[in-house]
C-alpha cells in the first residue's frame, strides 16, 4: 500500500521552524517576553474558539441561505477574522497595557506572538501531528490503513503525489505561512501601538486586514498558484502599510516603553494603595453596610418564617438581594473619601507634577471604589447564605436569578455613578466647609437608581423587570462612561489643586 | 531696578535645548491671568532663586514649569520638551508650600507612596529617612508631627530620586531656624549640576543659598540675572528690653517699644546682642522690622 509522500513533511516542518526561529530572533535582538506569547495566545485562541463556536452554529444555514456565494461567504468568513482576530487581539492588547504586562516595544513581539500561534502550532503543529499519525498506520499496514488510504485518495490524493508535484506544493503551503506572519505581524503591531499611542487610525488601519480572509472561498476558483501570489500580495501590502504608518513610533517605542510601564506601575500602586486606605477610611460606613445587610437577611427570613407560608425561601430569596445595592452604596464611600482627602490635602498637585494624570486619578478611584462593592456584596452574600443554610434553608434558583440579573449589576453601576458624580462634584466647585461635601450629594445619586428601580418594579414583572433593570445599569454605565471620556478630554489639572 | 522682560539666557549654551525654556508665557486659574508673557531660559546647572512679593506669581511659575497649569499663551519646556508631557515630567521634582501627604498614613508609608510614584526603591526610602533623620517619626502618623516635622518628611520625597531640575516652592517655610539651615544644606548639596529654583520671600535666605535671582513683580519678570544685582536696604530689626533705658548704645531710633538697629544681614545680629549684653542692656525680645523683600519692590 502506498505512503504519503514523507517530503510533505517538509512543509508543516518549514513552518514550525520558521515560526519558532522568528520567536529565537526577537528574543535575542529584539524584544520578546513570556508575557508577550501568552498574551498572543489567549488572543489567539480566544479568536479561534469564538470563530469555532459562530461557525458551527451558522455556516451551514448561512451556506444554504446565500447559496454558496462566494462573495457572501467571503464576507462571513473576513469579518469573523476582522472581529475575532483583529478586534480580540486589540482588546486583550489593551488589557494588557493597563495592567502594565505589555509596552511599546513589546508591539512587533505580539505581532511575531500571533503569528506563532497561527502557523507554529495551530496549522503547522496540527498539520505534522495529522502526517505522523498517517504515515504510521499507513506503514503498519491492516485494515486501519486501508480505511485510512481510502479516505485519503479520495479527500487529499496530492498527498500521494510524485516529488515533482509535491514540491510546488510545499512551497505554496510555505507560501501561504509566510503571507500569515506578514498579516499577523502587522496586526498584532498596529494593535499594541493603538493601545500604547492611543492612535485610533492604527486599529483602523488594522482591522480591515483582516479582510484578507475574503479570498478563502476563491481558493478553488482561483487555482493554487492564483490564490497563493495575490494572497501574499495583499499580506505584503498590509506589512508595506503597517511599517509605512507606523516609523515615527516604532523609532519612539523604546522610550516610551519606559515611560509607560512606570505608568501603569502607577496607576497599579494607587489602586492598592488607596484600596487599603479606603477600607481604614470608609471603615465605619463599610461595617455599617454589612452589619445593615445582615440585620437585614435576619428579619427578612424572621418574618417569612413567621408568615408560616410554602412560600419562604421564594420570599427570602427574592426580597434579600433587593436591598443589597443600597448596602453596596453605603459601604463604598471610602473610595470617595479618600479621593476628597487627596484633593484637599495637595496630594494630586504632586502626583500630576510626577506624571500622573487626571485620568490615572480618577479611574483608579473607581477601580478602588468597585473594589469595596466587591467586598461589601462578598460578605453580605458568604453571610447571609452561610446563615441561611446553617438554619435549614436551601439556595433558591430564584436567589442566583436575582443576584445575576439586579444585584450585581446595579450595585456596580450605581457605586461607579456616584463615585464619578462625587469626583466631578468635588473637583468643579470649591470647597465650602460643611456645606459643599460631595459625599452627601452623591450618595443620593448613588441609591437614586435603586430606589427608581424598587418604585418601578411593581409596572415591571418577568422579563420587564429584566428590561427596566438592564436600561438603568445602561444609562448608568454610559453616564459614567461620558463622565470618564468628559475627565480625560476637558478636565482642567487646576481642578485637582487644593483650595488650601 | 531694570524691567527686564525678555529672553535672558545666564551662561552658555552646551546643549541644543536648553533645560528650562519659558518662552512668552501668560498663565494662571480659571482664565484668569497671573503670569503675563514671562521670558527666560536657563542653560547650566545652579540655583536660581525665585524671590516676589506675595501674589507675584511665585507659585504659578512653579505650577506652569511642573505642568500642572497649561499656559494661555508660549511655551514652557524642560530638557526640550514640553512641560506637560511625560519626558518633562520625568526630569524633574516639585515641592510646594502644602505639604501633599496623603491622611491618615504613617511617615515611612508616605514616602514608600511617593517611591512607587516616582519609581523610586526601599532603599531610597531608607536613605531618605536616615537623610532627614526620620528614623524615630517613621511609624507616627504624618498628622501626628510638629509644623517642622511635617515639613522635614515633605521635603524628604525631593530625595527619593535623583531628577534634573527642581522646582521647590519656599522649602524652609515653616521651619525653625536650624531646621531650615540644614535643609539649605541639602538643597546645596543637590545643586552640584542641578538646575533648582528655589522660591522665597527672603531676600537673606536668597542670597545664602543661591547666586542668580528671578524676580517676579505683578505677573512680570522684573529681573533675571545675578542675585548681586539685587540692591538690598539696610537689615533693620528691634529689640525690646525689660527696662526702659535713656539711651540705647548702637540705636538708629525707636519705633513704639522697639529701638531699631541698622546692620548689614541677619548674621550681625549675635555679635549686637553680645556688645549690648555688655553694657548692661537686658534684652526681652528681637525682632526683624521689616520685610527687605517688600521694601525691594516699593
Amino acid at each position: 500500500m502506498q505512503n504519503i509522500n514523507a517530503l510533505y513533511f517538509l512543509s508543516p516542518i518549514i513552518m514550525i521552524a520558521f515560526s519558532v526561529g522568528l520567536i529565537a530572533y526577537w528574543k535575542i535582538k529584539k524584544r520578546f517576553t513570556v508575557w508577550t506569547l501568552l498574551l498572543s495566545l489567549v488572543a489567539f485562541a480566544g479568536a479561534i474558539a469564538l470563530k469555532v463556536v459562530v461557525q458551527h452554529f451558522t455556516i451551514h444555514p448561512f451556506t444554504e441561505a446565500v447559496a454558496g456565494n462566494p462573495v457572501a461567504l467571503g464576507i462571513y468568513v473576513g469579518l469573523q477574522t476582522v472581529i475575532f482576530e483583529v478586534g480580540g487581539a486589540y482588546l486583550a492588547a489593551r488589557i494588557a497595557f493597563s495592567h502594565g504586562k505589555i509596552r511599546a516595544d513589546d508591539a512587533e513581539g505580539y505581532g511575531v506572538g500571533l503569528a506563532f500561534w497561527e502557523n507554529g502550532v495551530l496549522v503547522g503543529g496540527s498539520t505534522l501531528l495529522n502526517f505522523i499519525v498517517y504515515y504510521v498506520i499507513l506503514a503498519g499496514g491492516g485494515l486501519a490503513a486501508q480505511q485510512l488510504f481510502d479516505t485519503l485518495s479520495t479527500a487529499a490524493p496530492i498527498l500521494f503525489d510524485s516529488a515533482t508535484i509535491a514540491l510546488p506544493n510545499i512551497g505554496l503551503a510555505v507560501l501561504e505561512r509566510i503571507s500569515s506572519l506578514l498579516v499577523h505581524f502587522s496586526w498584532g503591531l498596529l494593535c499594541v501601538f493603538a493601545v500604547v499611542f492611543k492612535k485610533k487610525r492604527f486599529l483602523l488601519a488594522a482591522l480591515p486586514m483582516g479582510l484578507v480572509d475574503f479570498l478563502v472561498p476563491y481558493a478553488g476558483v482561483l487555482g493554487s498558484l492564483n490564490f497563493e501570489i495575490l494572497f501574499f500580495g495583499l499580506c505584503l501590502l498590509c506589512l508595506l502599510v503597517t511599517l509605512g504608518l507606523t516609523k515615527t513610533e516604532r523609532k519612539n517605542a523604546a522610550s516610551v516603553s519606559l515611560l509607560t510601564s512606570e505608568g501603569s506601575m502607577r496607576l497599579k500602586s494607587l489602586v492598592q494603595t488607596n484600596f487599603k486606605r479606603a477600607l481604614s477610611f470608609g471603615s465605619i460606613y463599610l461595617i455599617l453596610g454589612i452589619v445593615i445587610s445582615f440585620l437585614t437577611g435576619g428579619l427578612i427570613t424572621g418574618l417569612a418564617s413567621e408568615m408560616a407560608s410554602a412560600d419562604v425561601p421564594l420570599i427570602v430569596s427574592q426580597t434579600f438581594p433587593l436591598m443589597l445595592p443600597i448596602y453596596a452604596v453605603i459601604g463604598s464611600f471610602g473610595g470617595l473619601m479618600v479621593f476628597v482627602s487627596d484633593r484637599t490635602k495637595g496630594v494630586y498637585e504632586y502626583l500630576i507634577a510626577y506624571g500622573v494624570n487626571v485620568y490615572e486619578i480618577f479611574w483608579s478611584t473607581l477601580l478602588v471604589t468597585l473594589g469595596l462593592v466587591t467586598v461589601v456584596l462578598g460578605v453580605s452574600l458568604t453571610g447571609n447564605i452561610a446563615i441561611l443554610l446553617l438554619m435549614g434553608g436551601t439556595i433558591q434558583p430564584a436567589m442566583i436569578e436575582m443576584l445575576l440579573i439586579y444585584t450585581i449589576p446595579i450595585s456596580y453601576a450605581s457605586v461607579a455613578f456616584m463615585t464619578m458624580s462625587g469626583m466631578m462634584w468635588s473637583s468643579l466647585t470649591r470647597r465650602i466647609p460643611g456645606v459643599n461635601s460631595p459625599i452627601g450629594i452623591a450618595t443620593l445619586l448613588g441609591i437614586g437608581p435603586v430606589l427608581v428601580i424598587l418604585m418601578l418594579s411593581s409596572f415591571f414583572v418577568g422579563s420587564g423587570f429584566l428590561l427596566l433593570v438592564g436600561g438603568v445599569t445602561l444609562v448608568l454605565v454610559a453616564l459614567v462612561a461620558v463622565m470618564m471620556v468628559v475627565t480625560n478630554k476637558r478636565m482642567n489639572r487646576e481642578r485637582l489643586l487644593s483650595d488650601a | 531696578m531694570v524691567e527686564k522682560n525678555y529672553l535672558y539666557p545666564i551662561g552658555s549654551s552646551s546643549s541644543l535645548s536648553p533645560v528650562v525654556l519659558f518662552d512668552s508665557v501668560s498663565s494662571g486659574y480659571s482664565g484668569r491671568k497671573v503670569l503675563e508673557n514671562v521670558s527666560f531660559q536657563i542653560n547650566e546647572p545652579a540655583i536660581y532663586v525665585v524671590l516676589g512679593p506675595n501674589g507675584a506669581g511665585k507659585t504659578t511659575l512653579f505650577r506652569t514649569l511642573a505642568g500642572i497649569l497649561k499656559p494661555y499663551s508660549g511655551k514652557v519646556e524642560i530638557g526640550g520638551y514640553p512641560s506637560e508631557s511625560q519626558q518633562a515630567r520625568e526630569q524633574l521634582d516639585y515641592l510646594t508650600h502644602i505639604d501633599g501627604i496623603p491622611e491618615g498614613m504613617s511617615v515611612v508609608n508616605a514616602l514608600r507612596f511617593y517611591a512607587n510614584i516616582v519609581g523610586a526603591t526601599e532603599a531610597d526610602v531608607n536613605r531618605v529617612v536616615d537623610l532627614l533623620d526620620l528614623g524615630d517619626l517613621s511609624v507616627k502618623r504624618f498628622g501626628q508631627l510638629s509644623q517642622g516635622q511635617k515639613k522635614r518628611v515633605s521635603v524628604g520625597r525631593i530625595f527619593l530620586k535623583e531628577k534634573r531640575v527642581y522646582l521647590l516652592d519656599e522649602p524652609t517655610s515653616n521651619m525653625d531656624p536650624k531646621m531650615a539651615s540644614e535643609i539649605r544644606e541639602l538643597v546645596l548639596r543637590l545643586s552640584k549640576d542641578k538646575v533648582i529654583l528655589y522660591s522665597s520671600h527672603n531676600l537673606f535666605e536668597a542670597r545664602e543659598i543661591g547666586s542668580k535671582a528671578i524676580v517676579i513683580k505683578n505677573g512680570k519678570l522684573a529681573l533675571f540675572g545675578n542675585i548681586s544685582e539685587i540692591k538690598t536696604e539696610k537689615y533693620r530689626i528691634g529689640i525690646r528690653t525689660l527696662d526702659m533705658m535713656d539711651e540705647m548704645p548702637y540705636s538708629s531710633g525707636k519705633e513704639g517699644d522697639y529701638y531699631l538697629f541698622e546692620l548689614q544681614g541677619p548674621k550681625e545680629v549675635p555679635g549686637l546682642i553680645a556688645k549690648l549684653s555688655e553694657k548692661g542692656v537686658q534684652i526681652r525680645e528681637v525682632k526683624e522690622m521689616q520685610n527687605p523683600l517688600e521694601e525691594l519692590f516699593k
